[in-house]
């Protein structure tokens, strides 16, 4: 059987949707489709961190997120969804799914001025009425027309208010899905992960080698960071490293002892 | 009551259950590994029922391997090394193993139905317990960042909407939320079988390093690297690895570096050459073979 279904064309700066996506959309809006079985239910609230969202608006040309004097820039994103299975889409460096849904999905980029607050919708609504954070939201409902959240607007400046509204319309939203019968999905769009590859597997492996090398020679962190810049190892990796074996690692202290040694068990070298 | 697994299970594992287009049906989530278009479930044995055990399974990774099992989501991996994630696996499932392994690495299959709740507990030591109401109850305390996902496995129903828990923060009373969920889900569609499609949601893999921690595992393409820089053949430098060696890295760092033909082919002279020099960045002594 064929169902007409909507598509959902955001204005909202997507996390990591190719914009030929978005452009397809708008083509497609009023393209009839045959709307794959709904099989999976997915409710999820995930953070994406500053780096992950750069990387994430990097791939569609965007703004990044950043850490800076301005503040830290990241994501929230909550979906309670029921979909179908999903058609996987890879695109520079991004996976990102397409499914046909039902349910409620709610996006929050956040720009958090106090590190007094955990990264949660929960902390972040409550930082934004307090200044500590401003806060950005979407909230998607497929398919758009149950007749509910009249009073909350689809996007905007989140205050305590505004949160309130939202979480009694998710439950209002939550009992029309629950009880209203042949419900249009809708398709949808989300990223999903970054593309693995063996080269990023490898270029990490390296680091951590040259990090447990310097490691294993004594060598301070600040020292080997410099090292690892001024050839091009990923200094995130090589201080991570340092962590792994030696916990509150210290940038300008020589390592002790254990560490070196446990680091020169990886590379099979003789402790000392 | 389902049974309830004791820590990770060897060699199994959580999975991503997306599969390739049809016809090669492998597991997406492995699709950057050697030899992926081999890297599919194993299919129950023939006449084997579904949903035969009963069972709550858990896997506790790090991010880099989950990331790498499809079950990580966004994460930056270089700055969530000490980022985890925990899988809870409330199913109905039947299993197959052999000792064949699909693409070198998979050896067995957990098809199933059921529930899927995995927290990830952002840049923070997990000390002690490590299970999802002691990541609430730190969460409550403001003490760890988490974020949480609900991944219904093979069965679909509206009316579980009325029970799922809203946008917030994953703290005691998320945590509640959700064993009313998994209470409604057991009763519905667990406890009758009924509207339910199997999955493939775990693996069985050779060699437990494959999901190894990323410092840990780096000793494997270490391993493949000095292989190669010892002009020695993909075949040898498998025979060589001990347990600790994920050969699925090994393998990859030939790919990636110097095999051309199978695998007790030949090496590229430019591949010597290159993992020779990764070895001197790294800082790493080697000889050469006739040395």
């Amino acid at each position: 059987m064929t169902t007409p279904v909507r598509r959902v064309v955001s204005q909202f700066v997507p996390f990591g949707i190719p914009e030929e996506h978005r452009l397809e959309e708008r083509r497609n809006t009023l393209m009839k489709e045959s709307a794959p079985k709904l099989t999976t239910l997915r409710v999820a609230q995930t953070y994406i961190s500053s780096k992950a969202l750069a990387r994430l608006t990097g791939s569609v040309g965007g703004a990044g997120g950043t850490v800076g004097s301005n503040g830290e820039e990241f994501a929230l994103r909550y979906e309670a969804l029921l979909e179908s299975a999903p058609e996987i889409i890879k695109y520079q460096n991004v996976i990102s799914e397409k499914v046909f849904a039902i349910g409620v999905v709610l996006e929050l980029k956040v720009k958090r001025f106090s590190a007094d607050f955990k990264a949660d919708i929960y902390s972040v609504a409550a930082a934004a009425s307090l200044s500590g954070a401003q806060v950005q939201f979407e909230r998607t409902i497929m398919p758009a027309a149950i007749p509910v959240m009249k009073n909350v607007p689809d996007r905007g400046t989140l205050t305590s208010d505004i949160y309130e509204g939202l979480l009694d319309g998710i439950s209002d939203v939550f009992s029309s899905l629950a009880t209203t019968e042949n419900l249009e999905p809708v398709a949808h769009y989300r990223p999903a992960a970054f593309v693995f590859t063996r080269e990023g597997e490898f270029y990490e492996a390296v680091a951590v080698c040259f990090a447990a090398s310097q490691l294993a020679q004594y060598v301070k962190l600040e020292d080997a960071l410099k090292e690892a810049r001024a050839r091009r190892f990923d200094d995130a990796v090589v201080r991570a490293t340092y962590e792994f074996f030696w916990p509150g690692v210290k940038d300008d202290e020589k390592p002790p002892r254990d560490a070196r040694n446990s680091a020169a068990d990886l590379l099979g070298w003789e402790r000392r | 009551m389902p049974s309830m697994s004791t820590g990770q299970e060897y060699g199994w594992i959580a999975i991503s259950p997306n599969l390739t287009p049809a016809p090669n049906e492998a597991f997406a989530a492995l699709s950057h590994l050697p030899r992926a278009s081999e890297l599919k479930p194993k299919q129950l044995d023939k006449g084997q029922e579904h949903f035969e055990q009963d069972r709550v399974c858990e896997s506790l990774l790090t991010i880099s391997a989950a990331a790498r099992l499809g079950v990580a989501g966004i994460v930056d991996l270089s700055s969530s090394y000490h980022s985890t994630t925990l899988i809870h696996d409330h199913t109905l499932f039947s299993e197959v193993q052999d000792a064949k392994p699909e693409g070198g690495l998979i050896l067995g299959t957990r098809w199933g139905a059921g529930l899927r709740i995995k927290v990830t507990v952002h840049e923070a030591q997990i000390d002690g317990a490590v299970n999802m109401a002691a990541i609430a109850a730190k969460a409550s305390l403001g003490k760890i960042d988490a974020s949480f996902e609900i991944q219904g496995l093979g069965f679909c129903d509206r009316a579980i909407f009325q029970h799922l828990p809203p946008p917030g923060k994953f703290d005691q009373n998320t945590l509640r939320l959700i064993d009313g969920c998994k209470k409604k889900i057991s009763e519905d569609f667990l406890k009758t079988k009924k509207g339910l499609t199997p999955l493939p949601f775990m693996i069985r893999v050779v060699n437990p390093a494959f999901f190894d921690h990323p410092v840990n595992r780096a000793r494997s393409f270490l391993h493949g690297l000095r292989g190669i820089a010892y002009e020695n053949t993909l075949s040898v430098a498998l025979e060589r690895a001990d347990r600790t060696i994920d050969p699925i890295a090994v393998r990859s760092t030939y790919e990636l570096l110097a095999q051309e033909a199978a695998d007790n082919g030949p090496l590229s002279k430019q591949g010597i050459e290159v993992a020779r020099r990764w070895l001197d960045a790294c800082g790493i002594p080697w000889k050469r073979a006739d040395e």
